[in-house]
């Protein structure tokens, strides 16, 4: 079983469930198989920009 | 009950309580006659299921390097006097007691059995090994013995060997094969050679219990439990429990090259400490488990984590002594049981041992089942030297042990001698250490090393120990490493932290510019560019960019030609803040439009018609006047944008393995961090830049554009889209200055210094001008550096590895040929800012040395890929290594592993390792084994689908003199394991390029077919490889290799093309070897047929069958070495394969081309042209024919003679000696030497063989029978032409007054009228005999009977045909050349379809034609002038006609030509021709007979060359089905046995029944009294014998009709045959009325009285109350019995001695009532002879 992860620049991955995440890193909320989370992230994660560029774009 | 354990623990003995009750249930449910009990004798004892594995494994090994495998050895060292004679004693009792272990194994009726020696003295050798150091001459001496094959046919499974060290130090060494022993044994071996040799040495006896049974007993016992089916519940349970289990379990091993003399078993003791044994029986007790389980379960645990496979078997030996009357026996009765072991979803440890715990106990229940069976009934794939479902096993030791206890004797040491092999993969066995317990690890020496062993071992204790400690813990989350590994690694992959300068590479391009503004900043062909043109014009565009709205995070496509427009384009991108995405204008449109459209491009840059537009995208021509002006007024300042180093600089779209290419989004400090390590990494010296000769759609060319520009240096664009010829010619010229080169190692090879060996003064003035070349994108052979080091010596060579994703490069490694080894070169460190991880399947870091993916993180970590957000996140993942707050890793898809350098190796693309048939296969492996082999230039492997095959594709370096496929695969067969040798080999004159310079695998061509290849190969010889070389050389993409296959099956090409729209029907054989070895293989695997190219295996073939079927051929063609086709058998199974190498090998042996092989040539050919001892054409194809049939018969010579009245038998058989003595050719032998057959011609006065059956004590009809069965069998038992004799007798006794002589000798040096002579011969000789006998009787001088019976001794003088000159020989060959140019073949209507390769088995039809009919051709025949053969050959035409439809067809003959024949000796001298039938419009017959006349006469004379000659000139397609030129023929019989041929004898001729064919039909005439008589025989191919039946009776009535009425048009003559054929369809024939046109043979039973007679006689035996004339005796019901019934009755009717055979060979009325008159006649005849000699005996 895998759950969704983000870091602080709003970049996704997975990472195995049964294992603590790394530093930097926390979950998204969705745990299951690696289609499931997968899917998830297609979902959510609309702009690969990383979120510093999103903001200082957003704010300029 | 044993299980594989020896721990004493409450939970063993709890779940061996429950397997107890388990097994106890069972036992209770069993019927009594379960019970083992001894066997009857009489019946063969087959092997047990064990034995016949290691039986196989024995012949697997023998002559091989693995010939010790099997074996097993003890060294029991012995200190004191040891009484030698006691020992002698011991072991004979030993062997006595034990039938198993003088038992030997052998082969009947397709199945083994085993073969009980009689008890014999011990066989003890004694060795007294000599040296310095006795001791371990003796262990070496000894390590040599365990490694010596066991020949199990011949040689007793256990060898007994004394190694004297000194007076009182010695060694007994035993050595035994597991056919007759395991572990277990060792222990009852010991335990009883003890007490044996206690008693021995007391001069007692020992009390030994008496063994209730033997091996052989329980052998049977286990065979009979598996043939009632007592298995079927449990092989149910276990092939559900074992569905879908990997038939192949991947272990890590580090495969290295087997050096020659490697072992290929190896063995590796390491301890297990006490504290880990003591955990280990902790985790036992709390959990109820054994401790084989732990161990199982973290041997699993330890395999998982290497490999990440979820599922696996292993293996675990069990004693399979659960039978208590099985205890104290010697014997093989291990059985391994697969467990099947689950470890999916990272479990915990604690999860872990629980379902190990459970799948063993499932498991052990059905551990009776025997390994072998179940392997069978799965079904799974074989492969030679790999166990099809267990690679890997484990046991901890539980066989009871017992020492040696020789009285007055110190055991010193006791250890197993190893025999170097290994019987899996990987065994690792746990027996108890000094303090702990002792890992012995047996390995294949072929695939692990050492080192691999020790850390398997020390990771296998890790998860031991975590197990005891921390059992929640899950696996997959702990590491494997200690601490120092740990810290090491971490150093290996941080590359060097370096400050990165401030901004993008657009402030250090702009830095430059600054410098030197007049700098030229690229060259393009005239065109150069300053740095500050390049500057304005970027500033402009990019300004224009501005002001259409691209901005930050913009993404412009780029469609430009490699020139300036396109560096100030991707400049002014950057200027602009966005980032640029190249579009290759190769690309196809549609490819380019989906990367703008998926990048979501905002604008297009492109240049003339590059590029069409994009619905929705914006494309600006910039050579379009609109854009140039509005560029031009743009300002050429700098925009001034303050560029985000997160912000996104390039897109660049990498294709994957599966699905749409993705664009992996590059920010700029990824490429800030690459440019600046390669402006610090590769020195561009005095040089002046770079040269971009490629498409920057690949990254390659980032470093060829910005490196260049961060420095101040030039680039120097090549635009030639085809560049390499340009780049070529740039590097050819001495005085090009350049600074750095980057390059694909494809490139690399394409633009290969031609002089650099040649010419150094030419490349000497090169030396200054490139300073760096860097290689990447693809492995780095080292081989390909080292001509462009000595061309360029003092330039620096770089291998870059770095994906697109984490920009162009992320590790680098610099190659010097001096001071680096060959093979590929390593992959390197990481560069600045970078780290490297190789990781395994749970994403821990392996230990050095150990293959996992490489991931790579630091700062050229990409965004990801634009608008794939799954896939970044899968491709990108959580960096747990660095420490770094959210930083990512990217999973390159690469393997690859550290060295102890730490250096990175790269080993291949993950997505390489394919699975092919089940097997894990790395491509790139492939690769390199195919590029190590000499003349192979570059390489690439790719697998195929549908069919699955692995393709290797490579190229020759041009001096490759001996680059064939054979070679090739020899040298891969060698050096890669059996799954990973390419299926097909295609060489190309060079691998297609992408235009990023890495090999195209889309452009590869199709293989076209591979199932020949294997064939191909077998079938190479010298004198092929050579054209086929050549011929590879000039094809061109397409053929290459294939071609050659097909070049090689040319002969039969032909073959191929007559079957018209089936093309290559490859399943089909296509020689008579395949033929043969197919119809073997369906024998054996039950089917009705098999396809030459399908696998053994997959139609349900197991090791047992395989060698069953090469035991067969081995019968077939008893000299081939049957050993290398077993291995072939495994290699390669294939009917196809296994014939090319039967054919190789017979070519070998006979020196004859073996395209030749399968072709058969004309069954005779001439002879007697040339003197001995050359043999003729005709011989040396029977020759070879016989070769490939060794115990066919078809060349048999049979004759009987039954000979009635007073023999003197002695006589007569002093008169065949004196035959054979008197005939060279019956004293010929041939025997094969290297230039091919050669007869030799054995001296006179050995007599010939003459053996002698007495019948007199049966009863006559018992004596005929015999008699029957004793011709049949003579006429089936082969001769062997080398051993030799070539001929043979059997006299029969049937009683006193009757004997019937039975001689055989061998179409290749007689033929019928040999025959004549012969008997002639034989008649003189008896007679000379007798009267010699007579003569030394009375006593008297024997003068007149001696110089009678010398004078017939001395052989005549071989007469020598003149040999025809050579214009006579060109007359006729022109004649046959016109006479037969065009002639089909003649196509009968059959009963059955052709087969692909004629059997030659035949049997006969006899008809007799009335006796008017008879007289009618006579008379025809004289009136025209001609032959009644003439007659016959007309009629048999027409009759062809008829039967075919055809007018254009030939029928043979050879007896048109016996007059030519020469006369007094004996050899082959057929000849035959084929005699054309011309029947086009509707001749008359007269007039079909006159062409007959004239064809016959004609053909007489035109024999100044051979058939075969005419059939080489001719070269009708050759075809196995059918005979050349014709495929019917007519014959005149030779003049029957003169009755009165023996003096004093009466001579009759028993018919030999026909069991072959030479021919589709043969019609053979011969004159019977006043009749003519007509013997058909036809193939049993094609026809029936009711068919042939008819076929008889048409000629009949054709005959009949055709005589009363010459001129009869072939219409009418046809129209009637119709008629007859018709109705003897519709009943029998014969019943009819004389339609008046002549005599039908239904009008002309002859002996209707007779038959009436006889119907009566058939109606009673067979109770059937009406028999018409041509009803079969045998259709009607009757059988041997019956036959035998009805003979006796017959014989009673008749008073006449009437044979059984009668029966079977006339089995109508009509056929046999004349046989019975004759047979009647005859002995009326006799009677009467007799009593007039009984009336003139004196009284």
């Amino acid at each position: 079983m895998f759950k969704v992860v983000l870091n602080a620049e709003e970049q996704y991955s997975l990472w195995p469930q049964s294992k603590p995440n790394p530093p930097g890193w926390t979950d998204e909320g969705t745990v299951g198989t690696e289609e499931e989370c997968l899917a998830r992230i297609e979902l959510v994660w609309t702009d690969l920009r990383p979120l510093s560029v999103r903001t200082r774009m957003g704010a300029a | 009950m044993q299980l594989p354990d020896h721990g004493h623990d409450p939970a063993r003995a709890a779940a061996e309580q429950r397997l107890l009750s388990r097994r106890a249930g069972r036992a209770k449910a069993r019927p009594a006659r379960d019970a083992i009990e001894p066997a009857e004798g009489g019946q063969p004892v087959p092997l047990s299921c064990g034995q016949e594995r290691f039986w196989l494994v024995n012949q697997l090994a023998l002559g091989t390097a693995e010939a010790g495998a099997g074996n097993f050895a003890f060294w029991i060292r012995l200190r004191g006097r040891l009484d030698e004679p006691a020992l002698r004693a011991a072991i004979t009792e030993l062997e006595a007691r034990h039938e198993v272990l003088r038992t030997v194994v052998g082969q009947a009726d397709g199945g083994l059995h085993q073969h009980v020696l009689a008890p014999a003295a011990a066989e003890l050798a004694v060795e007294e090994p000599s040296g310095p150091d006795p001791a371990a001459a003796a262990w070496q001496r000894a390590e040599e013995l365990a490694r010596e094959e066991f020949d199990l046919a011949a040689d007793k499974p256990i060898r007994w060997t004394l190694l004297r060290l000194g007076a009182e130090d010695q060694v007994l060494l035993i050595r035994i094969h597991h056919v007759a022993a395991d572990g277990w044994s060792e222990a009852v071996l010991n335990t009883e050679l003890s007490a044996l040799y206690a008693a021995a040495a007391l001069g007692s006896t020992a009390a030994l219990p008496p063994l209730p049974i033997q091996y052989g007993d329980y052998a049977r016992w286990q065979r009979d439990r598996l043939a009632s089916g007592s298995f079927a519940t449990e092989l149910e349970e276990l092939r559900e429990a074992l569905a879908g289990a990997p038939p192949v379990t991947d272990l890590p091993y580090h495969r290295r090259q087997l050096a020659e003399d490697a072992a290929l078993g190896e063995v590796a003791q390491l301890p297990v400490p006490r504290e880990l044994l003591t955990a280990a029986q902790e985790i036992c007790q709390q959990r109820g488990m054994s401790l084989f389980m732990v161990l199982l379960a973290c041997y699993a645990g330890m395999l998982h984590r290497y490999t990440g496979q979820d599922d696996l078997v292993v293996g675990a030996p069990v004693a399979g002594r659960g039978r208590p009357e099985l205890a104290g026996l010697v014997g093989f009765f291990v059985n391994t049981v697969p467990i099947r072991l689950d470890l999916a979803g990272d479990p915990t440890l604690d999860e872990l041992l629980d379902r190990t715990r459970n799948r063993s106990l499932a498991a052990l229940a059905h551990q009776d089942v025997p390994i072998e069976v179940l392997v069978e009934e799965l079904g799974l794939p074989r492969e030679p030297g790999r166990h099809p479902l267990v690679q890997t096993m484990l046991q901890v030791h539980n066989t009871p042990t017992s020492e040696v206890e020789f009285p007055g004797l110190v055991v010193a040491e006791r250890k197993q001698v190893f025999s170097g092999t290994s019987a899996v993969e990987l065994t690792v066995s746990f027996l108890p250490g000094e303090d702990g317990l002792e890992a012995l690890w047996e390995y294949r020496g072929d695939l692990f090393d050492r080192a691999t062993i020790q850390r398997l071992h020390a990771d296998l204790l890790r998860i031991l120990a975590r197990a005891g400690s921390d059992p929640a813990t899950r696996l997959g989350q702990f590491e494997l490493i200690d601490e120092p590994e740990r810290q090491l690694l971490q150093a290996w992959s941080t590359g060097p932290a370096a400050q990165l300068p401030h901004g993008t590479v657009l402030d250090l391009v702009q830095a430059a510019a600054a410098r030197a503004p007049q700098q030229p900043a690229l060259v393009c062909g005239p065109e150069t560019v300053s740095y500050a043109d390049l500057d304005q014009r970027s500033n402009r565009l990019a300004n224009h960019l501005i002001e259409r709205g691209i901005g930050e995070e913009s993404v412009v496509g780029l469609c430009l030609e490699r020139g300036a427009e396109l560096i100030v384009a991707i400049l002014a991108v950057l200027k602009a803040g966005a980032g640029y995405l190249p579009l290759d204008p190769d690309y196809p449109p549609e490819r380019r439009d989906y990367m703008v459209t998926d990048a979501g491009a905002q604008l297009v840059l492109s240049s003339g018609e590059l590029m069409a537009g994009v619905d929705g995208v914006s494309t600006l021509r910039l050579d379009s006047d609109h854009a140039r002006s509005a560029i031009a007024a743009a300002p050429a300042t700098a925009p001034g944008r303050v560029l985000d180093p997160a912000g996104l600089a390039y897109v660049i779209y990498t294709s994957g393995s599966t699905g749409k290419p993705k664009g992996a989004a590059v920010d700029h400090r990824g490429l800030l961090n690459y440019i600046s390590f390669a402006a610090a990494c590769y020195p561009m010296g005095t040089g002046p830049g770079a040269v971009l000769h490629s498409s920057i759609s690949f990254d390659l060319t980032v470093t060829s554009v910005f490196l260049p520009l961060t420095r101040g240096g030039r680039i120097s664009v090549i635009a030639e889209r085809q560049p390499l010829p340009a780049l070529a010619e740039w590097l050819a010229e001495p005085d090009r200055p350049l600074g750095f080169l980057k390059l694909t190692p494809a490139h690399f090879r394409a633009l290969l210094p031609q002089d650099a060996d040649s010419s150094s003064s030419a490349t000497a003035t090169r030396t200054a001008e490139v300073a760096s070349f860097v290689l990447g994108g693809e492995g780095l052979p080292a081989e390909l550096v080292a001509p462009w080091q000595a061309a360029f010596p003092r330039a620096l060579f770089f291998n870059e590895y770095g994906p697109t994703e984490t920009v162009v490069g992320c590790a680098v490694q610099r190659y010097d040929a001096a001071t680096m080894p060959a093979g590929m070169v390593p992959i390197g460190r990481p560069i600045q800012n970078t780290e490297l991880h190789v990781l395994d399947a749970a994403g821990n870091r392996v230990h050095p040395g150990v293959v996992g993916e490489l991931y790579v993180g630091g700062s050229g970590v990409c965004r990801g890929y634009l608008g794939r957000p799954g896939l970044t996140a899968r491709m990108f993942v959580p960096d747990h290594l660095s420490g770094r707050a959210g930083a990512r890793l990217y999973r390159t898809g690469d393997l690859a592993r550290w060295d102890a350098d730490g250096v990175l190796h790269f080993i291949g693309r993950a997505d390489d390792q394919v699975k092919v048939r089940g097997h894990r296969v790395e491509l790139g492996e492939i690769d390199a084994a195919l590029r190590a082999c000499a003349g192979v230039a570059d390489v690439v492997t790719v697998l195929r689908r549908e069919p699955e095959q692995l393709v290797s594709y490579y190229t020759g370096e041009a001096d490759a003199g001996e680059l064939t496929t054979l070679a090739l695969l020899t040298r891969l067969r060698a050096t890669l394991p059996a799954p990973l040798v390419p299926d097909v080999l295609h060489q190309l004159p060079s691998l297609p390029m992408t235009s990023g310079g890495k090999i195209d695998r889309a452009r590869l061509p199709e293989p076209r077919s591979h199932q020949h290849l294997y064939c191909g190969d077998q079938h190479d010889d010298d004198r092929h490889s050579e054209d086929r070389h050549s011929e590879d050389r000039h094809g061109d993409d397409q053929h290459g290799d294939d071609r050659n296959g097909d070049d090689r099956n040319g002969d039969d090409g032909n073959g191929d093309n007559r079957h018209g729209g089936r093309r290559r029907q490859v399943s089909e054989p296509v020689n008579a070897v395949e033929a043969t070895i197919c119809q073997l293989w369906a024998a054996a695997l039950n089917l009705d047929q098999v396809g030459t190219d399908e696998d053994f295996f997959a139609l349900g073939g197991h090791s047992m069958l395989a060698a069953a079927v090469v035991r067969e051929v081995g019968r077939t063609w008893p000299r081939l070495p049957a050993q290398s086709l077993l291995r072939s058998m495994f290699n390669a199974p294939t009917v196809r394969a296994l014939a090319g190498q039967v054919i190789e090998l017979m070519a070998q042996a006979l020196s004859q081309p073996p395209v030749d092989a399968g072709l058969r040539p004309a069954p005779e050919m001439p002879a007697g042209r040339r003197p001995a001892p050359e043999m003729s054409q005709g011989q040396r194809g029977i020759y070879f024919l016989q070769q490939l049939e060794p115990a066919g018969f078809e060349f048999l010579v049979p004759l009987a003679l039954e000979l009635h009245g007073d023999c003197d038998r002695a006589a007569l058989r002093r008169a065949l000696s004196r035959l054979r003595d008197r005939h060279p050719a019956l004293r010929t032998r041939f025997t094969l030497t290297d230039s091919g057959p050669q007869p030799s011609v054995d001296p006179p006065g050995q007599g010939m063989a003459v053996a002698i059956s007495d019948l007199t004590a049966l009863t006559p009809d018992a004596a005929r029978q015999q008699l029957a069965d004793l011709i049949t069998e003579e006429s089936r038992t082969p001769i062997d032409l080398a051993v030799g004799p070539i001929v043979r007798a059997r006299l029969v006794w049937l009683a006193a007054d009757r004997q019937v002589l039975i001689l055989v000798t061998h179409h290749i040096v007689t033929d019928g009228r040999s025959t004549e002579v012969l008997l002639a011969d034989l008649a003189a000789l008896y007679e000379a005999e007798r009267s010699s006998t007579a003569a030394s009787s009375t006593a008297a001088g024997s003068t007149a009977a001696g110089s009678a019976a010398a004078s017939i001794d001395e052989a005549p003088a071989e007469p020598v045909p003149a040999e025809p000159d050579e214009a006579t020989r060109a007359g006729d060959l022109a004649y046959w050349k016109q006479e037969l140019a065009g002639l089909p073949d003649l196509e009968l209507a059959t009963d059955r379809p052709r087969p692909q390769v004629r059997s030659g088995r035949g049997a006969s039809v006899g008809l007799r034609l009335p006796a008017a009919t008879s007289e009618l051709v006579s008379d025809l025949a004289r009136q025209h002038a001609t032959t009644e053969f003439a007659v016959l050959l007309a009629s048999v035409w027409l009759l062809m006609a008829h039967q075919s439809g055809q007018r254009d067809f030939a029928v043979g003959t050879s007896s048109a030509l016996r007059d030519a024949g020469s006369v007094g000796t004996v050899g082959l001298g057929i000849e035959q021709v084929p005699l054309r039938a011309r029947l086009a419009g509707d001749p008359s017959f007269a007039e079909v007979l006159l062409q007959a006349r004239d064809q016959s006469r004609e053909a007489l004379v035109r024999q100044g060359i051979s058939f075969a000659e005419i059939v080489r000139e001719l070269a009708p397609a050759r075809d196995l089905s059918r005979t050349p030129l014709f495929q019917v023929a007519l014959e005149f019989a030779l003049p029957g046995v003169d009755p009165a041929l023996f003096d004093g004898l009466r001579t009759i001729e028993v018919a030999v029944p026909v069991t072959v064919s030479k021919y589709d039909l043969t019609f053979t005439v011969a004159h019977s009294g006043d009749r003519l008589a007509v013997e058909v025989e036809y193939a049993l191919d094609l026809f029936d014998r009711a068919s042939v039946e008819r076929i008889g009776a048409a000629l009949m009535s054709l005959l009949g009709a055709a005589t009363a009425d010459p001129e009869a048009s072939m219409s009418a003559l046809l129209a009637g045959i119709a008629d007859t054929v018709a109705t003897a369809v519709a009943e029998p024939a014969g019943r009819e009325a004389d339609d008046g046109t002549g005599e039908p043979p239904g009008d002309q039973d002859p002996e209707p009285e007779l038959m009436a007679v006889l119907g009566q006689a058939w109606a009673g035996v067979l109770a059937r109350p009406d028999i018409g004339p041509d009803d079969d005796f045998f259709q009607l019901g009757g059988d041997s019995l019956l036959a035998l019934r009805l003979v006796s009755q017959l014989r009673r009717m008749f008073g006449a001695e009437l044979p059984l055979e009668l029966i079977f060979r006339y089995p109508t009325l009509r056929q046999l009532a004349p046989e019975i008159e004759r047979a009647v006649m005859a002995e009326l005849d006799e009677l009467s002879q007799a009593e007039t000699a009984d009336a003139v005996r004196p009284a």
